[in-house]
Order: structure tokens, then C-alpha cells, then sequence
């Protein structure tokens, strides 16, 4: 089975001259399929770096990044990839499901599919009550799970998250991990979690570490 | 030490909130400080023109017994007193001339004024006499005297006296009297106790002879002869007209003290000064109606730029209590902030005043003297300092008190409509608009009233509330109907949107619809914004357009050539005339005076078909039809014939009624019946008298006089190189007809404030309008979508294209530029017909429709489309640039 997405040698340096500052090394590794892989590290250790590089968010200094298995789709984003951020991510002005809806109607779905999609994927992690609420009228759990809905709206392949827990308090982060890993689970994407929480790291199967811009593996797949 | 730290990371951080709070600040102060200018340059101009439009500021009547000689050398060691000469005059009971003129006739006139002038009189007092047919040296007759008599230099006239002989003097010249009601004043008093109309006789002799004449009369009729000195002073006068006006009259009443009761003193000075007063208020209303809503504009704009930022404020405020700053500490900080976008804008603005002024007005000064320019400067930036205060200081307090850290964190809430909104406070202005400019509009409104001898001018200010309730009554209506379209107008606003955002057109409509106070905030300044703008230019243009018809009106046309009396220039000219360089069209009107009843009126002979479009003929100048319609009627029959309201009045004529009038028979001089049929009311008529005169047929005038003369030649220029035309027509026609152009005209007989003109204000006032456009429409569309950046970051990620984020930009700025540009231009419309209404008093005549300048128009809409498609493509440019890093940070 052709992996997800295959990184060569990638690096990513910030800034020129004196004050560049190389975020990540040469690192080399490679997701496959339904994978599900924790990125643990402390802060600035290179994780969320690694996970903008290999969801398409960032370009690498040098190397290469690949995605094999998704060479089929139009484009990564909206698409087969699906972003989780640390921050509440939601647009202030659009409501829940025109949150939700939002991704696929940027890939082309016409409007009353990308609403039945959206409305679905709400039903599926129960936030079907919070439709038609404001994100600034959720609470942080609330809003993280909602970036989850929009991404399991979008059926993608591979999921990464960036730290989706670092803002909330430990109940919300644990009903965050549940629908993240549910919504994995429930389309067969990969899931790519970057965190330093040990207690979400440890409900993923596959563990990297990050150490100065330096993967270190304690799984597989990884080569480093 | 709190404060430093945060007044230097506002500087380093926060530049660009900074720089564009105190661009709105800078614009309010400049405007201030730039009207400031004008309003002190065009008093002081209003004063200088004013002091030259008397040719002699006072005449002092000597009064019984005293001894002129005593009162002239009073008057010559007055302060300020540069010529003071003496002048004589004397009542005879009537003129009688022999001409030999092919067979000798002999004309008699009725009871005439003797004025005796010294030698050098003219010189001394230009303005006073303008010389039209051969020498002024000697006995002179005025012109309408000369026709009276048919007399010409070299004729005899004789000088009646009451209980003397008549005695003969030969006349050497003709001249005109510009400033005769004044002249003939009856000095010391009241203004209804003066003659109605200068004497219609006149015979000027030089003093000496006048003293020869009438010296012998003084034992016998005293009451028949009187003395006067006449003098000019330095005018050194104060700049601003009312100051000047209390000058000069109390110099006259010290005068009239030192001489005891031996002189009168008629203060024309002081008189053209009271009428410039008016004039003086006039410009500061027209100040407080254009100026002062682009300074609250302005203002209005900082708060609105203040505004735009106002999410990210109330986060770092909530970020700061959270870490346990104090309501007193958050405040403070709110006053830095504050403090430093008024210095900042302040500084700009007097900077921006100042090269405006000297660009404009061609001074840096907001005065004419240091006081002045002082106050202005500090009162514009005390301004300044209340926008910046209110615009960031006080948001900062009252969202310190009154918001939650929670609330204050979200950028988009749920928020009830506006108070106002639901109070319907645009309706009442609205309504009340309507209610004053009704009032304004009725018979006996003057908003400036300046009685003649009274030293205070009053102002109706409440009619400024006309204009200004519509101006804020309209703008909130906008306000309510982007609102009820936001969030109502779901469906019809995604249709409109679909050019701009294409598949994705409803969620735009959607973040738009949870966006509905800003945006709706952002049309309704844009839309009074361009408003005003429109509205100014508007009333700017009215205001050139009715100087141009008032000066059409005295002048006749561009350039009008007038030949001297006994002088005949035929319609033959006419061809040389028109084939002068510039020169589009030449219209000829026949000039005689027709006696209706024993009443002596000015007829004029006209082409019926021609002079409308030749003399600018407006609709206003008749009574009960158009010009067009009433000019048709008099085509129709050749004996038909306008005559003026006065008139008509004192003569009860009925339309159709025969009326007699005698006229001059060019052979035989001698006056003949010539019947013509009243067609219709005249009320003003280019070249003619206010009160009294008469439009005919020129064909048939000619026909029925014998004589086919031309009175003036109306040259149409185009409205091009009038001078040159002037300059051109002297050569061509020789010294003797007199040539009058436009400029000079308009320069003469109008008032000081057409005089002045606004070219000035209106510079100072479209250029600001068009910087509140540019400012309005995109530093305010560019700092709301800046606001947005985390929300671009997050359709940048979910993996919207480039043209996709163009979608969302454009059409909120598409939304914001067109729906304030059609508000705005509905806004304007009103507003100038109100302006027109409402400063009805400045316009003579009242204009027939609003004076479009469209140039302006257009540059105006090229500017609010230019900043917003430079705002979008910034807002657009810094979309996809959005750092992913923003995601990762807390909103």
C-alpha cells in the first residue's frame, strides 16, 4: 500500500542571516494509511513545523515532500488532508454548519450537498444542537470539536492536528481526542497528532518525538 | 512605568492604528485650520474690496451758517483723512440747449442739480466720473441729460436760476456719474427720507465758475445752494468688515463732534462696509454649512478607524485583566493611546493646514495677524483633541467598565440593533428637516439681516438646522436600510454578490450579514461622505453659475460694446465685430427712452428669437410663462411689448391692453406716439435698470422711429478670453463706445462675496472631500478587512484560492463602495436643493436648476473606486500572505 505522504531530507529555516533560525533538520519519514501517529515534544521543539510541512501548509527549505497514495486528488486542501489547529480556528462571522460547510464548498460541492454533508458530520460527534450557534458562543471544547466535525465533513485521508488540546481543560480535551480518533476511525484516515500532552499522546498507537528540529523515532513507521 | 512600556510598544506595534487614527485627526484639524485661512483671507479682501467701491468714503454737508472753508479745514486734519476738496451744489429750475444740428431746434428739461467739482476732483476721486464724449474740463452734462437736451460738446446750454437770469455756458464734454445715488444723497438723513433716485438733470461745471453762477443765489434762495467736502482716507482698516464698519463710523461720529454742528457727515465708506458685513456672515455661514460637516466627517472617520481595531483592543484589555490590571490602569492606557494619535494628528494637521493655505490662499497663516492665526490653530486642534479622546480614549474607558472579559475576547456577537435604530431618531431628523426648510422657504425668511445704520448683523441660525438634520437624518436612514438589507436581504444580497464571489456568494453573504453593524456603519459614512463631497461641489457650482448670470445680467455678455450717446454705431458693425478673433456671435439691442405718461423708462428693441440663447435669458427674468414661451409671444405680434412689474403696477395694465408710449423720431428729434400692446412681465433684463423699463420689437421700434441704432453690441465669447475680445473691440471701434467685459463687471457689481468668490473655500474644501472620500471608502474598508487577517489565515488553510479569498474581499468592498456611492449621490441631491433653499440670500438671482459639475463628479467616484480596489488589493495581498503562525496564536 503506497504511503500517504513520504518526506526526504526535509528542512525549514526561519528567516535569513544572523537571525535564521532552523526549525528542522534534515528529517526523513514517511505515514501510511489509517496510522495513527503522536508527535510529542516539549514547546519549539519542531512539531507543529513538521506537521504544517507534511499537511502542505508550509513549504520546506530543502528536500522533498511527497503524497503518493493522494496523487489522485485535485488538491491537498480542502481535500484528502484535513487540519486540526491549536487555536479556535472557526470563522467569528459564520456560523456552526457554514463552518463546517465552508471547506467543501471551497473544493466545488454544490451548496445544499455541502450543508447535508456538514449537518452529518455534526450528527456523527453530536453537535448538531450547536448548528446554528456563533463560534464566539462556544465553549473551547466545543469549538475544537466543531474543527473536527469540518474536517470529518471533508472525508479526508489524512488528518493532522496541531496541538487541539493545548487550550482546554482535561474533560474537554479527552471528548476532543474521542472525536478525533472516532472520526478517523469512522472514514480510515491516518491521524497525525502533535502534542506534549502524554495523556492524548497516549491514546495513538505511533509515537515520533521531536528534540531541537530533530525527529527521534519510537515507532514505526518513521526513519529519522 | 507601565505606561512607557506600553506608549513604546504602541509606537513600534501598532503603528499602522496609530497613523490611521491620526490621519482621521490630521484631516479634521487641516480642514479647520484651512477654513480658518480662508475665512480670515476672504474678510480681509471682503474689507479691501469693499473700501475701494467708494469713490468718495465721506461727504460732509456743510450745514447753515458754518463756514465751509472752516469745515473744510476740519475735515483735511481728521485722522486718517488723505484729500478733502470742496464741492457745490444747486437746484435750477430747469435746462434749456439750442443745437444747430441740421435745422436749429431748441429742448427744454425739467427742475436740474448745478454740482460744481474742483479741477483735479477726478483724479482725486476715480470712480466718481467717467468721462464718455470730449472734454470733462469745463460745463459737462450727464448722459442722460445730453440726451435729454440732444445736446452735444459744443452746444450752449442754459442754466435757469430762481429770481436770476439764466445763464448760458457751452458744454465741453459728457459724462456718466457711476456713484450718483450717493452723490446726490441727501446727507444727515434717514435711509427712507432719501431721494428714491439720483436727479434726472445734471450739469457739472468746474468750481469756480459753479461759485460765479451761483454765489449771486445765496442772498436771495440759501435753501437752493449747498457746499460739501468730499474726502478719501487712507483705509487703514481692521481685516474683518464689521471691525472695520465700527472703525470708520466712529471716526465719522468724532468728525461730526469736532465740527460742532457745522457738518453732516454721509459715511459711504462706512456704508459699503455694512454691506460687506453681511456679506462677512454670509461666508461664515457658508464656513459653518460646507467646513464644519467635513471636519465632523472627519471626526466621525476616527472613530470609525478608531472602530475598525476595536475587537483587537478589547482583547489586549482583556488580556490585561486578566493579569489584573485595574479599570484605572486600563483607562490610563486608553488615554496614552489617545493622547498620542491627537499630538500626532494634531501636528499633521496644522502641517497640512499650512502648506493648504499657502497652496490655496498663497499664506501658511490661519489669520491674518498672530491673535487670529492663534486661535484658529488651537481651536482646530482642540477638535483634534476631542475626535482622538472620543475616538480612543473613550471606547477604551467605557468598554473597561461595562464589558466582561469574556464578551470583550469575541470578535463577532450577537448585538441588538442600535438604540437610535429602534427610537426611528432618522426618521425625526428627517422629519424635522423637512419642517425647517418648509419654514425657510417662506415669504419673509432672511437668514442674514443687516439693516442699513444699525451696527449688528443678525443670523436666523436655525436654519442651519435644515441642511444639518438631513445630513445626519440621511445618513442614519442609510445606516437602517444597509441594516434591514443585511439582515433581511439574505437572498437578493447573495444574488448580487455572485459576480464578485461566484459559488461561494452566500457564505460571503453570510459573514456580511453577522458583519452588519460595521458595514452598515461603513456605507453610512461613505455615503456622507461622498455626499458631501457631491453636495458642496454641488452648491460650489450653483453658486459660479448665478455670479456668471449676475454679472450676464449687468454686462449683458461676455463682452458688451455700449456706444456713447449721440454716438451712432450702425448694425453694420456688427460685422467687424463678429469678425474679431474669439468672437462666437454678436447680438445687437436698440437702447431709447420712452416716455410712458410723463414717466421717462428705458426701452429696449430686441430680436426675439435670438436674444435668449445670446444674453443667457432666464426663465426667472419673466412673469406667468418661460422666457422661451413669453419671447414667442412677443415675436408673434411686433407691436406687443413686455413691461416691468413696477410698471404694470402703477399703470393697472391688463395682458392685450394698448399702451402709448412717446419716442424719439431719429429725423425730426421729435417725440412721436408709437403704439404697442402689453404681452407680458419683464422682471430683469441684461443691461437694464432694476425698477422701470420696457422689452419691444427691435424691428418695429426701428420702424416706428426711423432709425435702426444700435444701443449695445452683446458679444458671446464663449465664456474664453474675454480681455483679450475687450482689448480686441477697443481697437476695432475706437475710443468713444464703452467696452465692458465679464470679469471686470462681476468684479464691480457684485456684491464682496461674489467678489471674493468661493474658489478659494471650494478648493480647500474639494480637495479635503476628496481625501474624506479616499479615506472613507479605503483606509476604512482596508483597516476592517486588516481586522480579518485570522480569519483569511483560516480560509487560507482550509485551502481557499486565491481567487476564493478575492471573493470575500470583494464583495464586502464592492457592497460598502456601490451601496455608499448611490446613497451618497441621493444624499448630495437633497441636500443641495436644501443648501439652495435655505441660502436662498446669496444667490442674485435665485438659480432655475442646480449647476452640475460632473468633471468633479466623476473624480470624486474615480477616488472612492480607486481606494476601495487599492484597499481590497492590500487586504487581498495580505490574505494570502495570512502566516499560518496566526492559527497558532490566541484570537
Amino acid at each position: 500500500m503506497a504511503p500517504l505522504v513520504i518526506a526526504n531530507a526535509i528542512t525549514r529555516c526561519f528567516g535569513t542571516g544572523a537571525s535564521a533560525v532552523d526549525a528542522l533538520h534534515s528529517t526523513s519519514c514517511s505515514i501510511v494509511p489509517s496510522a495513527h501517529i503522536a508527535i510529542v515534544g516539549s514547546s519549539g521543539s519542531g512539531k507543529s513545523t513538521l506537521l504544517h510541512l507534511l499537511a502542505g501548509l508550509d513549504q520546506p527549505t530543502s528536500g522533498s515532500i511527497e503524497w503518493p497514495a493522494l496523487a489522485d486528488a485535485p488538491r491537498l486542501r480542502p481535500g484528502p488532508i484535513g487540519v486540526i489547529f491549536q487555536s479556535p480556528s472557526l470563522v467569528p462571522a459564520l456560523d456552526v454548519v457554514e463552518n463546517v460547510e465552508l471547506p467543501l464548498l471551497l473544493a466545488g460541492d454544490h451548496p445544499s450537498a455541502a450543508r447535508l454533508s456538514a449537518l452529518a458530520a455534526l450528527t456523527r460527534l453530536g453537535l448538531e444542537a450547536l448548528a446554528t450557534k456563533l463560534p464566539d458562543e462556544l465553549s473551547g471544547g466545543q469549538a475544537q470539536r466543531v474543527a473536527v466535525a469540518r474536517v470529518l465533513a471533508g472525508h479526508p485521508r489524512l488528518m493532522f492536528a496541531d496541538e487541539p488540546t493545548g487550550q482546554l481543560d482535561h474533560a474537554s480535551a479527552v471528548d476532543v481526542i474521542d472525536a478525533l480518533i472516532s472520526a478517523s476511525i469512522a472514514t480510515n484516515a491516518a491521524l497525525v497528532v502533535a502534542t506534549h500532552d502524554p495523556l492524548v499522546a497516549a491514546r495513538l498507537q505511533d509515537h515520533w518525538t521531536m528534540r531541537d528540529g530533530v525527529l527521534t523515532t519510537t515507532g514505526v513507521p518513521c526513519s529519522a | 512605568m507601565l505606561g512607557l512600556t506600553w506608549f513604546r510598544s504602541l509606537i513600534a506595534r501598532r503603528t499602522g492604528r496609530i497613523a490611521a487614527a491620526a490621519a482621521g485627526v490630521a484631516l479634521a484639524v487641516g480642514l479647520l485650520a484651512s477654513i480658518g485661512a480662508f475665512v480670515a483671507s476672504s474678510k480681509a479682501t471682503m474689507t479691501a474690496r469693499a473700501a475701494t467701491r467708494a469713490a468718495v468714503d465721506w461727504q460732509v454737508a456743510v450745514q447753515g451758517s458754518a463756514d465751509p472753508t472752516a469745515v473744510l479745514a476740519a475735515v483735511q486734519t481728521q485722522p486718517h483723512v488723505v484729500a478733502a476738496v470742496p464741492v457745490g451744489f444747486a437746484r435750477s429750475p430747469g435746462l434749456t440747449s439750442t443745437t444747430a444740428a441740421g435745422a436749429t431746434t431748441t429742448q427744454s428739461t425739467g427742475a436740474a442739480v448745478v454740482v460744481g467739482f474742483p479741477a483735479d476732483y477726478r483724479t482725486r476721486f476715480p470712480g466718481s466720473i467717467r468721462p464718455l464724449v470730449g472734454s470733462d474740463n469745463g460745463a459737462v452734462l450727464a448722459q442722460q441729460t445730453a440726451a435729454n437736451l440732444h445736446a452735444a460738446p459744443g452746444d450752449t446750454v442754459s442754466i435757469a436760476r430762481v429770481g436770476l437770469p439764466a445763464v448760458d455756458v457751452t458744454i465741453t464734454g459728457v459724462i456718466d456719474l457711476p456713484q450718483a445715488d450717493s452723490l446726490f444723497q441727501t446727507v444727515g438723513s434717514p435711509i427712507g427720507a432719501q431721494p428714491t433716485a439720483p436727479p434726472d438733470n445734471i450739469v457739472v461745471l468746474p468750481l469756480a465758475q459753479w461759485h460765479q453762477v451761483f454765489d449771486p443765489l445765496v442772498a436771495a434762495h440759501a435753501e437752493l445752494v449747498s457746499q460739501q467736502v468730499h474726502a478719501r482716507l487712507d483705509h487703514m482698516l481692521p481685516g474683518d468688515p464689521s471691525a472695520a464698519y465700527t472703525q470708520v463710523a466712529a471716526m465719522a461720529h468724532n468728525l461730526e463732534a469736532r465740527l460742532a454742528g457745522g457738518g453732516a457727515v454721509g459715511d459711504n465708506l462706512g456704508a459699503t462696509l455694512a454691506a460687506a458685513r453681511s456679506d462677512a456672515l454670509y461666508a461664515q455661514i457658508l464656513f459653518l454649512f460646507l467646513g464644519l460637516p467635513g471636519a465632523i466627517l472627519a471626526g466621525l472617520l476616527t472613530v470609525a478607524i478608531a472602530a475598525a481595531g476595536s475587537t483587537r483592543r478589547r482583547q489586549e484589555q482583556a488580556l490585561l485583566r486578566l493579569r489584573g490590571a485595574t479599570l484605572r490602569v486600563l483607562v490610563r492606557l486608553g488615554a496614552i493611546e489617545g493622547v498620542l494619535v491627537a499630538v500626532i494628528g494634531s501636528v499633521l494637521g496644522l502641517a497640512l493646514g499650512a502648506i493648504v493655505g499657502r497652496a490655496v490662499l498663497g499664506a501658511s497663516a490661519f489669520g491674518n495677524d498672530t491673535a487670529t492665526s492663534v486661535t484658529w490653530a488651537v481651536a482646530a486642534c482642540t477638535v483634534g483633541a476631542v475626535i482622538a479622546l472620543s475616538a480612543v480614549a473613550y471606547p477604551a474607558w467605557r468598554d473597561a467598565r461595562e464589558i466582561t472579559v469574556n464578551t470583550s475576547r469575541r470578535s463577532v456577537a450577537r448585538t441588538p440593533a442600535p438604540r437610535w435604530l429602534r427610537w426611528g431618531l432618522d426618521v425625526i431628523l428627517l422629519a424635522g428637516s423637512a419642517v425647517v426648510v418648509w419654514l425657510a422657504g417662506q415669504n419673509g425668511y432672511h437668514l442674514v439681516l443687516a439693516v442699513e445704520g444699525v451696527p449688528t448683523v443678525s443670523v436666523s441660525y436655525w436654519a442651519l438646522l435644515g441642511p444639518a438634520l438631513l445630513w445626519i437624518g440621511a445618513g442614519l436612514l442609510t445606516w437602517r436600510i444597509t441594516h434591514l438589507v443585511l439582515t433581511r436581504g439574505r437572498r437578493p444580497l447573495r444574488a448580487a454578490l455572485r459576480p464578485a464571489s461566484g459559488p461561494l456568494s452566500d457564505t460571503v453573504a453570510a459573514t456580511m450579514q453577522r458583519q452588519r453593524r460595521p458595514i452598515a456603519r461603513a456605507v453610512a459614512l461613505v455615503a456622507l461622505t461622498v455626499g458631501f463631497a457631491a453636495s458642496t461641489a454641488i452648491f460650489n457650482a450653483t453658486y459660479r453659475q448665478q455670479a456668471r448670470v449676475d454679472a450676464l445680467l449687468t454686462n449683458g455678455a461676455d463682452v458688451t460694446v455700449t456706444p456713447a450717446p449721440g454716438a451712432n454705431l450702425s448694425p453694420g458693425s456688427t460685422a467687424t465685430l463678429r469678425g474679431l478673433p474669439e468672437v462666437r456671435s454678436v447680438e445687437t439691442i436698440q437702447h431709447r427712452y420712452a416716455y410712458v405718461g410723463t414717466d421717462l423708462q428705458d426701452l429696449y428693441g430686441v430680436n426675439p428669437a435670438t436674444i435668449i440663447a445670446a444674453t443667457d435669458f432666464q426663465n426667472a427674468y419673466v412673469q406667468g410663462g418661460t422666457a422661451r414661451s413669453v419671447m414667442a409671444e412677443l415675436a408673434a405680434k411686433p407691436d406687443s411689448i413686455l413691461v416691468s412689474a413696477e410698471t404694470v403696477k402703477d399703470f393697472q395694465l391688463q395682458p392685450g391692453d394698448l399702451l402709448t408710449l412717446r419716442l424719439q423720431q431719429t429725423s425730426t428729434k421729435a417725440l412721436v406716439d408709437v403704439p404697442f400692446h402689453f404681452a407680458g412681465v419683464a422682471k430683469e433684463f441684461p443691461t437694464a435698470p432694476k425698477d422701470s423699463f420696457l422689452i419691444a420689437n427691435g424691428s418695429y421700434v426701428a420702424d416706428k422711429t426711423g432709425s435702426d441704432a444700435v444701443g449695445a453690441f452683446l458679444l458671446n465669447t464663449g465664456g474664453q478670453h474675454r480681455t483679450d475680445v475687450a482689448a480686441a473691440a477697443r481697437n476695432a471701434v475706437g475710443p468713444g463706445p464703452a467696452i465692458t467685459d465679464l470679469d471686470t463687471s462681476r468684479q464691480i457689481i457684485g456684491s464682496s462675496l461674489t467678489a471674493v468668490d468661493l474658489a478659494g473655500l471650494t478648493k480647500i474644501e474639494l480637495g479635503f472631500a476628496l481625501a474624506l472620500v479616499a479615506a472613507a471608502t479605503g483606509l476604512l474598508l482596508w483597516l476592517g478587512l486588516a481586522e480579518r487577517r485570522r480569519t483569511f489565515a483560516i480560509t487560507s488553510a482550509l485551502g481557499a484560492t486565491n481567487r476564493q479569498q478575492a471573493g470575500f474581499v470583494w464583495g464586502e468592498a464592492g457592497f460598502v463602495a456601490i451601496t455608499g456611492t448611490i446613497a451618497g449621490a441621493a444624499i448630495a441631491w437633497a441636500l443641495s436643493h436644501v443648501l439652495v433653499t435655505v441660502l436662498t440670500g446669496v444667490f442674485d438671482p435665485p438659480p432655475e436648476t442646480l449647476a452640475i459639475p460632473w468633471g468633479y463628479l466623476a473624480v470624486v467616484a474615480a477616488s472612492a473606486l480607486t481606494a476601495t480596489a487599492v484597499a481590497a488589493q492590500l487586504a487581498l495581498r495580505s490574505s494570502r500572505h495570512a502566516p499560518i503562525e496566526l492559527l497558532r496564536e490566541s484570537p
